[in-house]
């Protein structure tokens, strides 16, 4: 699993979006698509956070929140779910919301899903608690995951 | 004395005799020249009053160079308000006013230098058509909006609004702000709040600043 490399240059596209240079943050909706070196991420909505001095160059952006189906996209790993959290300082990506993951023929399912893109190690559990940014609650699941291996026949 | 010496003693004795052609000459000239001087002197005085007929030339109004604008500025500043009463200027190399039917200025190399809450800011632009009544700049081509604190925003092809502080554009648009660079159908940012809106296939490309961690 190659490492990610976070400081890759960005690219949105999208129906509409807002920078809202005030608020620091840059609002895109309308099936975005957003492309960082061979990653890519679908969501209907996308909030970039951006922090630091914008004055002196190129600003630090420090988080994604995607909803809305979000679908990301990685060489070898696609996960998908209802909410994303892409935290580029610790270089983290948090899924929430009946997530399934794909990697080499295996998909697994669960609540939550957590990627850390330094080491591509995906750590899925069951609890999806908490409140989505988005205002209403998710609901506890069973807290369970499932999933399902497809076993290399060895030959003889 | 030889006979022509006698000869000519005698012609000039003639000529100096009182009543001969030397004396009425002289006579004439007594009266005549003073008569002469009167009148060339009366001429002198009144010949500009009679002569003014052939000094002066017809203007033929289809051979004189028309100059087609009305109105032609070289350096112009407009002023105004916005709609919080402060003032704005409008600079220009050049102003052009077809005619005053049409409150429209076409002007080169405007600057407009509007007043934001948090300071001055500045909007450069090759060409743009200022319409005096709603205060409005249709620029084409590049324009660089500079606010106080260094914030930037270069795009093109827009109509600033200069009472409300707005841009807005409905023509496909690209410029560049701190953030990044973006592109899409429409434009319509609000230079007060900072926020500028793409509609239409939108695209916008970040590139973050080098982490500083490790």
């Amino acid at each position: 699993q190659t490492r990610h490399n976070t400081n890759a240059p960005i690219d949105f596209s999208a129906q509409h979006f807002e920078i809202q240079d005030r608020a620091n943050r840059a609002i895109l909706s309308g099936n975005v698509s957003i492309q960082q070196a061979e990653m890519t991420l679908d969501a209907a909505r996308v909030t970039v956070r951006y922090t630091g001095q914008v004055i002196d160059g190129s600003p630090q952006v420090s988080r994604l929140d995607a909803s809305g189906g979000v679908f990301i996209k990685r060489p070898d790993q696609t996960a998908r779910a209802q909410y994303a959290v892409y935290d580029l300082n610790s270089r983290v990506i948090t899924m929430l919301g009946n997530v399934r993951l794909t990697q080499g023929g295996n998909t697994i399912g669960g609540g939550r899903l957590r990627i850390d893109l330094d080491t591509g190690k995906a750590v899925i559990d069951g609890s999806s608690v908490g409140s989505s940014r988005s205002g209403e609650t998710t609901t506890h699941e069973n807290g369970r995951v499932t999933g399902r291996f497809s076993v290399p026949d060895r030959g003889q | 004395m030889s006979e022509i010496a006698k000869q000519m003693r005698s012609r000039r004795q003639r000529w100096a005799e009182p009543g001969s052609g030397h004396d009425r000459i002289v006579a004439i000239m007594q009266a005549g020249l003073p008569m002469a001087i009167g009148v060339l002197a009366a001429f002198l005085v009144m010949a500009p009053l009679f002569k003014g007929g052939d000094v002066s030339f017809l203007l033929a109004k289809d051979k004189v160079d028309v100059a087609k604008e009305r109105l032609k500025i070289q350096s112009a500043t407009y002023r105004g308000e916005d709609d919080k009463g402060r003032a704005f200027t409008l600079v220009a190399g050049q102003a052009v006013q077809k005619s005053s039917a049409e409150p429209v200025v076409r002007m080169k190399d405007l600057a407009a230098q509007i007043q934001l809450s948090d300071g001055p800011a500045r909007l450069v632009a090759q060409q743009g058509r200022y319409d005096m009544d709603s205060q409005k700049v249709k620029i084409e081509g590049p324009i660089k909006f500079r606010a106080a604190d260094g914030y930037q925003l270069d795009t093109r092809d827009a109509t600033v609004d200069l009472r409300t502080r707005t841009m807005k554009s409905d023509s496909p648009v690209s410029g560049r702000t701190p953030l990044g660079t973006f592109s899409g159908d429409e434009l319509s940012a609000d230079l007060e709040k900072r926020i500028i809106r793409i509609d239409g296939n939108a695209h916008l490309r970040i590139v973050p600043k080098q982490a500083n961690r490790r």
